[in-house]
């Protein structure tokens, strides 16, 4: 439980529920089959249907249904064999009919949750609800074109009609940071199934959040304010984190909240209140008359069953039991499933869990970013699994050293050499050459009388000092244990 | 059925219309009210006819659904038939944000 100080020190219980928005991945849109595009030219991907016209009638998307499924089931939650649509009357000149076919009263699954880590372990964030939805289009206030007049709005249809699912969560979060690692979870999790990209950027993954504060953890729930329009994890947060101290700062200035939508503005760093009118809801639900229940059968949730990946979670948990991985790796490795995925292709390859972990999750994953690979597209990463494994057997094996594990690796960004041709071809590999290693010994012995003495007289560490010499000429090729004994002798054997 | 006919009175009026964004007169009210009060009226007497008199109620069915196989759905020509104005193959519609009202 977070208190937080406002300057006027009220310590307020902030109580969080977050709404999420998921674009679901299919392939045209809930209720007709236009595409689900992305930059298509405006209204092209439209028809009658999602348009509105009269005499249309939607028919339900069957991938819609299913994906829906797989998230419900990933969440835990229960499914309802019978759920109906419901339209959501309301005006605006992006919806074109009016209203929004949604789900009301009677959803296709209620209940579940999401885990997150907090501080105190793993607390378990509950669920009311998943529905299923459309979409509604896109308007355009400001626009590039010169001759667009100052009092009317663009409208591009092309998004109406996408598949959603609404996530409703219940106020079961405490601070800005929980809510942050429910929307981190869920995004994942999402991402996990195929469900939804995930793209808060682009609008894919939708979040409003619900924030209200309290004086004492046990007092009932205050006012709660809605915050909408946030478009990244981190956003939400500072959100978030805004709206409690403003509420705080009001409390403390003994005003009531007032319950409203407020807007956060990014270049403000500030929630801004909507005007009241928006407010003014009453969306006179009732049930869609076009379209029959959604009736669910044990063979529909079988299906959407049998299509869930292992989830991140337990995924986690199992590679860092079977390999022994720092919690901090093991997450890391977890937060796409593709390198996840990746990992694990190493690790099959024959390299040792951890040493493989070191490596995806260092090196790889440093020049994935450098090369601007997401970890999502990290099996498309230049550097195959298999590839990188391939050099990690050399290290492992000591015919190279790390470093030049890292050399050659970036040898290979942009090649599709095979790491034991590069280190051939560069002369890397291990320094068999005894006679060359004695030579390089001897030239550093020789070289430095000052260190020789200081060793002479006592100074034993300058041992690291000649260690660190020898690697640094032969190219970090040497043997550790070849040049400790080398250079042992010869400094026995040096004067004075 | 001769129970109580529903009250909408002009304030439920002024409500939806405000709700559907429309405007109506202060003196066309009442009038409104008494119409709207007799559509409510008429679907009231209509709840009243005990179901046995349709022959009982069907099981509701279940919706059919489709494949997710997108088609192109001709929409823009819909649309160039149908809307008042576009530009650059937008709908225009009158400014909802920023425009004070």
């Amino acid at each position: 439980m977070s208190a937080v100080e406002s300057p006027r020190k009220i310590e307020v219980f902030p109580v969080i529920g977050l709404e999420v928005h998921a674009q679901l991945l299919t392939r045209s849109k809930i209720f007709c089959g236009c595409p689900v595009t992305v930059g298509a030219p405006p209204n092209s991907a439209t028809c009658p249907v999602c348009l509105g016209f009269p005499g249309t009638l939607p028919v339900l998307n069957r991938e819609a249904v299913t994906l829906a499924l797989r998230l419900a089931l990933a969440a835990g939650a229960t499914l309802h064999r019978e759920s109906q649509f419901a339209r959501k009357n309301y005006f605006y000149p992006d919806l074109p009919k009016g209203y929004q076919i949604s789900q009301y009263d009677r959803p296709f699954s209620t209940g579940g949750s999401i885990a997150i880590d907090t501080p105190e372990g793993e607390k378990a964030i509950r669920l009311v609800r998943i529905h299923l939805e459309e979409d509604a289009g896109k308007l355009l206030h400001d626009t590039p074109y010169d001759d667009v007049p100052e009092n009317v709005s663009l409208v591009d249809w092309n998004r109406a009609g996408v598949p959603l699912v609404e996530i409703v969560g219940e106020p079961d979060l405490r601070s800005a940071e929980e809510a942050a690692s429910y929307l981190t979870e869920l995004r994942r999790l999402v991402r996990y199934t195929g469900v939804c990209d995930g793209d808060m950027e682009k609008g894919s993954l939708r979040c409003d959040a619900n924030v209200s504060v309290r004086t004492s953890p046990t007092a009932p729930l205050g006012t709660r304010v809605e915050i909408k329009n946030v478009n990244s994890i981190r956003f939400v947060a500072k959100a978030i984190e805004h709206e409690i101290e403003r509420q705080a700062q009001s409390l403390a200035r003994g005003e009531a909240i007032v319950q409203e939508t407020r807007l956060w503005d990014e270049k403000g760093g500030r929630t801004v209140s909507m005007r009241s009118k928006e407010e003014a809801h009453d969306y006179r639900y009732f049930p869609e008359p076009d379209l029959g229940l959604l009736v669910l059968d044990e063979k529909w949730i079988a299906e959407a069953r049998g299509a869930l990946p292992e989830l991140p979670r337990r995924r986690r948990e199992r590679l860092a039991t079977a390999h022994g991985l720092a919690p901090q790796d093991a997450d890391t490795l977890v937060s796409a499933r593709e390198l996840a995925d990746y990992y694990e292709r190493v690790v099959a390859a024959g390299v040792p869990g951890r040493l493989a972990a070191n490596w995806v999750t260092g090196e790889a994953l440093r020049w994935m970013k450098e090369r601007r690979v997401s970890t999502e597209q990290a099996l498309s990463f230049s550097v195959s699994p298999e590839r990188l494994a391939g050099l990690l057997k050399l290290v492992e094996s000591g015919e190279i050293s790390a470093a030049s594990g890292k050399d050659v690796l970036v040898a290979m960004l942009d090649s599709s050499t095979e790491a034991a041709a590069i280190v051939a071809e560069k002369g890397l590999g291990r320094m068999r050459d005894t006679g060359a290693l004695e030579a390089a010994v001897a030239e550093i012995v020789a070289g430095n009388p000052s260190q020789v003495a200081l060793f002479k007289s006592g100074k034993t560490q300058t041992f690291g000092w000649f260690v660190g010499q020898v690697m640094k000429k032969t190219g970090g090729r040497a043997d550790p244990a070849a040049v400790r004994e080398a250079l042992t002798r010869a400094l026995e054997s040096a004067g004075p | 059925m001769t129970s109580e006919r529903p009250v909408v009175t002009p304030a439920v009026v002024l409500e939806v219309a405000e709700l559907a964004r429309l405007h109506v007169p202060e003196d066309e009210l009442s009038r409104w009210a008494g119409q709207l009060s007799r559509i409510v009226g008429y679907i009231d007497q209509l709840a009243a006819i005990p179901e046995q008199a349709f022959g009982g109620s069907p099981a509701a069915p279940a919706t059919p659904v489709r494949p997710d196989v997108p088609r192109p759905g001709d929409g823009d020509r819909a649309l160039a038939a149908n809307a008042p104005r576009r530009l650059h193959g937008y709908g225009v519609v009158p400014r909802v944000v920023g425009a004070g009202s």
